[in-house]
C-alpha cells in the first residue's frame, strides 16, 4: 500500500513537472493584408486568404510539417515578394526567413543557424555560424516571432535573440545585421531611411536603414514588446512599455516630447494614431485615447477582459479585441461601447479594418480568420484551415 | 485558488529575490530552492523519521515471525501487521502524507520558475497576470536575465550536461530516500524499479526543458541529498550497490532456503511440462528452448 502510494505520488509529480516544462512555444497569429489577400501565419503554414470571400488561395508550405516549423510572425509584403519568417520546429529555436512570389512559391530562404541551414538547405546569414563554449554552437534563440517589414525592396526582421537583419527581398542576400541585447518581438518600423526597433532589453534603437548603424538609442526603463508608431510628419515616435507608460519621443534625437503617460498596466502594443489622437490598450484591458500633441487623456474605457492588441480605427469607431474572444466597437469620441461580438479564441492579434469589414484572427479558436461587417451585425465569412 | 494560494506568492517572492540578488536568476533559483526546502524541512524530517521507524519495524524478529505465521492468510496477516504498527507507534502512511503535502509546494515552485522565465509572448502575457501590483519595480525586471555560463536559461542545454546532472542527482536522491529492503519483496522490487525509472524519465524530460528548470531540479536534488545525509547518515555501500537489495525472507525462510525451494519448484514444473497439451505443442514448436516452457509452467 505504502509503496504503491509512493509510486503514484512520484508519477504524479513527474506528470505535473512534464506538464509545466514542456509547454509549447506558442504565439498568436500574425495578420497582414494587401488589396486582395490576407496573409495569416499560424501553426505550420502561412495562409493566403481572398478578402472578397474568405477562400484560401494558397498556403506555404503547401503541406505543413513540423520539419519546416511554426509560423506566427506577420508577413512582410512587397510589390512582388512576400517575406515570411518561421520559429523553426518546436523546441529547436531555429527560425528561417523565406521569400515567396505572389503565388506562394518559395524563391529563397535564409537561415540564422546551422540547424536551419541544413534543415531547409538555405544559406547561412552573417553572424549565424556562432561558436561558444569549447567552440561548440551555443544555445541561441533564433526564432522569428515579431514579423517582417518590407520597404523599398528590403526586408527587415528581428529575431528572438535580439538580432535585426536587413535582407534583399528579391534575392534573400543579407545586407547588414545589428544586435540588441534581448528579444525583438515586433516588426521593425521603417520610415524615411530609419529603422525603429523595439527590444525587450528595454531599449528603442533607431538604425540607419542603409547601413544598420545606430543613429540613437534610448533606455525606456522597461521592456518594449510592440512596434512603435510614428506621427504622420515623422517627427514624433510613440512607444509603449512594460513600465505601464506611453512615451512620445523626438524621432531625431530621442528626447521626450511630453512627460510619459501612465497607464494601469503594461502597454504591450504601440498606439494607433489617427487625426491627432493616440488609441492604445494595456494588458489589464483598459483602452485609452490620448492627444498626440500633448499627452492629455481624452477618455479611457474598460469594455471587457485583458487586452494586448493595438486598436484599429474605422471612421467613428475604435475596434479592439480582448483575450476572452470579444470584439468591441467603441465610440471614437467618448469610448462608449457601440457593439460587441463574441467569438471562440483569444483576440491577441491586432484587428485590421478594410473598407466595410473588420478582420480578426482568433488565437486557439475555431476559425483562423473571421470577417465581420463594420456595423457589427454579421459575419461576412470565416476561414478555418480544414475548409 | 491554486494561483492565489501557491503560484502567485511563489512567483512574486521569486521576483523580489531576483531584485535583491543582483538580478542573477540562477542565484535566485538556488536561494529560493534552499529557502523552500528549509521551510518544508519539518515535513521532510517527519517523512524520513517515519520511514526509518517503519523500516526498523519491518526488519524486526517479531515482524518476521508474524509474516511466517500468517503466510497463508493474508487477511489475518494484515490485521496482525496493523497491531504491530499500533504497538510500535508507527503509521504506515506516515511517510507518505507529509510528502503529499509537499507536492503542491514543489509543483508551485516549479511552475513559478517556468512562468518567470517566459520564453514566448503568450507566456509573458500570462506572467503579467500574476505579478502583484504593489511589487514596485517588478515590471522593469522583465524579462529576467537568461544567461548563465554557456546556458540560455530559457532553452535546453545544448551540451546535455544538465540532463546528465539531473539523472545523476535524481538517482542519488531516490536511492537515499528509498528505505532499506523490507520483508515485502514485491515492494522492494518496485522501489528499486522506481529508483531507476524516475531519474531516466526526468532526465529524458529535461532534454526538452528550459535549462533554468533543469538547474532548479538539480539544486533541489542536491539540497535533498544534503538534508538526508545530515539527518540520516546513509549507508553509502548500499546506495552505490547496483545489485538488488536482498529482501528479507517472505515467510521466515532464509534466502538460501528460499532459493532451494524455488529451484525445486522449477524442477518439478519442468518435469511436468510436456504433460499438458499446450505446453507439449510449445515444446514441439520450440525444441531449442525446452527450459522456457518449464519456467512458464513453474510460474503458473
Amino acid at each position: 500500500m505504502r509503496s504503491k502510494l509512493l509510486i503514484f505520488a512520484g508519477l504524479l509529480l513527474a506528470l505535473a513537472v512534464a506538464g509545466c516544462g514542456a509547454a509549447p512555444t506558442q504565439m498568436w497569429p500574425g495578420l497582414a493584408t494587401n488589396d486582395e489577400l490576407a496573409f495569416i501565419a499560424q501553426g505550420q503554414q502561412v495562409h493566403a486568404i481572398r478578402l472578397a470571400d474568405g477562400i484560401q488561395v494558397w498556403a506555404f508550405p503547401a503541406a505543413g510539417s513540423n520539419q519546416t516549423g511554426v509560423f506566427a510572425a506577420e508577413a512582410g509584403l512587397g510589390p512582388d515578394r512576400i517575406v515570411v519568417g518561421s520559429e523553426g520546429p518546436t523546441g529547436q529555436y531555429s527560425g528561417v526567413l523565406y521569400g515567396l512570389d505572389l503565388s506562394g512559391n518559395r524563391q529563397w530562404c535564409l537561415a540564422f543557424d546551422q540547424k536551419g541551414a541544413q534543415r531547409e538547405n538555405c544559406p547561412l546569414a552573417a553572424g549565424g555560424a556562432q561558436s561558444g563554449f569549447l567552440g561548440l554552437a551555443p544555445a541561441v534563440d533564433n526564432r522569428i516571432v515579431g514579423g517582417v517589414t518590407v520597404t523599398e525592396g528590403v526586408a527587415f526582421v528581428g529575431l528572438a535573440n535580439g538580432a535585426v537583419y536587413a535582407v534583399d527581398a528579391a534575392t534573400g542576400r543579407d545586407l547588414w545585421h545589428f544586435k540588441a541585447e534581448r528579444d525583438v518581438w515586433a516588426p521593425p518600423l521603417v520610415r524615411a531611411g530609419r529603422v525603429y526597433v523595439a527590444s525587450l532589453d528595454h531599449h528603442i534603437y533607431v538604425l540607419d536603414a542603409g547601413s544598420g548603424q545606430v543613429v540613437w538609442s534610448k533606455d525606456m526603463g522597461a521592456a518594449v514588446a510592440g512596434a512603435p508608431a510614428l506621427s504622420s510628419d515623422g517627427g514624433t515616435l510613440y512607444v509603449g512599455t512594460f513600465g505601464s507608460r506611453l512615451y512620445a519621443l523626438n524621432s531625431a534625437s530621442g528626447e521626450e516630447v511630453w512627460p510619459p503617460f501612465t497607464a494601469t498596466h503594461w502597454v504591450w502594443s504601440g498606439p494607433a494614431l489617427d487625426d491627432g489622437m493616440l488609441y492604445f490598450t494595456d494588458v489589464s484591458g483598459v483602452v485609452f485615447a490620448v492627444e498626440a500633441a500633448t499627452g492629455t487623456e481624452a477618455w479611457r474605457a474598460q469594455p471587457g477582459g485583458k487586452m494586448r492588441a493595438r486598436p484599429a480605427v474605422a471612421g467613428d469607431l475604435i475596434i479592439v479585441g480582448d483575450r476572452d474572444g470579444t470584439l468591441f466597437a467603441l465610440d471614437r469620441a467618448s469610448g462608449a461601447e457601440v457593439w460587441r461580438q463574441t467569438l471562440q479564441g483569444q483576440l491577441l492579434a491586432s484587428p485590421v479594418v478594410l473598407e466595410d469589414k473588420v478582420l480578426v484572427a482568433p488565437f486557439n479558436g475555431e476559425n483562423l480568420l473571421v470577417a465581420y461587417s463594420l456595423a457589427g451585425d454579421a459575419v461576412r465569412w470565416a476561414y478555418a484551415p480544414s475548409r | 485558488m491554486w494561483d492565489a494560494l501557491i503560484l502567485n506568492p511563489m512567483l512574486n517572492s521569486l521576483l523580489f529575490l531576483y531584485q535583491l540578488l543582483f538580478q542573477n536568476f540562477t542565484l535566485t533559483i538556488l536561494v529560493f530552492t534552499v529557502l523552500i526546502r528549509l521551510l518544508t524541512f519539518p515535513l521532510t524530517n517527519q517523512t524520513q523519521k517515519s520511514q526509518k521507524k517503519l523500516a526498523a519495524l519491518q526488519q524486526s524478529e517479531e515482524w518476521k515471525k508474524t509474516q511466517e505465521k500468517y503466510a497463508k492468510d493474508r487477511e489475518k496477516l494484515t490485521q496482525e501487521q496493523m497491531k504491530l504498527y499500533q504497538r510500535a507507534g508507527v503509521n504506515p502512511l506516515g511517510s507518505c502524507l507529509p510528502m503529499l503535502i509537499q507536492f503542491p509546494v514543489l509543483i508551485g515552485l516549479y511552475q513559478a520558475i517556468n512562468l518567470a522565465m517566459a520564453a514566448s509572448p503568450v507566456q509573458l502575457l500570462d506572467l503579467s497576470r500574476h505579478i502583484y501590483p504593489f511589487l514596485s519595480g517588478a515590471s522593469s525586471l522583465i524579462p529576467l536575465e537568461n544567461r548563465f555560463l554557456w546556458l540560455n536559461l530559457g532553452l535546453p542545454d545544448p551540451f546535455y550536461v544538465l540532463p546528465l546532472l539531473v539523472v545523476a542527482t535524481t538517482w542519488l536522491q531516490s536511492k537515499l530516500m528509498t528505505p532499506p529492503a523490507t520483508a515485502d519483496s514485491q515492494a522492494a522490487a518496485m522501489s528499486q524499479q522506481m529508483a531507476l525509472m524516475m531519474p531516466l524519465m526526468i532526465g529524458w524530460m529535461s532534454l526538452q526543458f528550459p535549462s533554468g528548470l533543469s538547474i532548479y531540479w538539480v539544486i533541489g536534488n542536491v539540497v535533498s541529498i544534503v538534508q538526508q545525509a545530515i539527518t540520516t547518515p546513509p549507508d553509502w555501500r548500499r546506495v552505490f550497490s547496483f545489485r538488488a537489495a536482498p529482501a528479507a525472507p517472505a515467510a521466515g525462510k532464509s534466502q538460501a532456503e528460499k532459493s532451494k525451494t524455488d529451484k525445486a519448484k522449477a524442477d518439478r514444473a519442468r518435469l511436468a511440462a510436456p504433460v499438458t497439451k499446450s505446453q507439449g505443442e510449445k515444446g514441439k514448436g520450440d525444441k531449442s528452448k525446452p527450459d522456457k516452457a518449464g519456467q512458464g509452467a513453474a510460474r503458473k
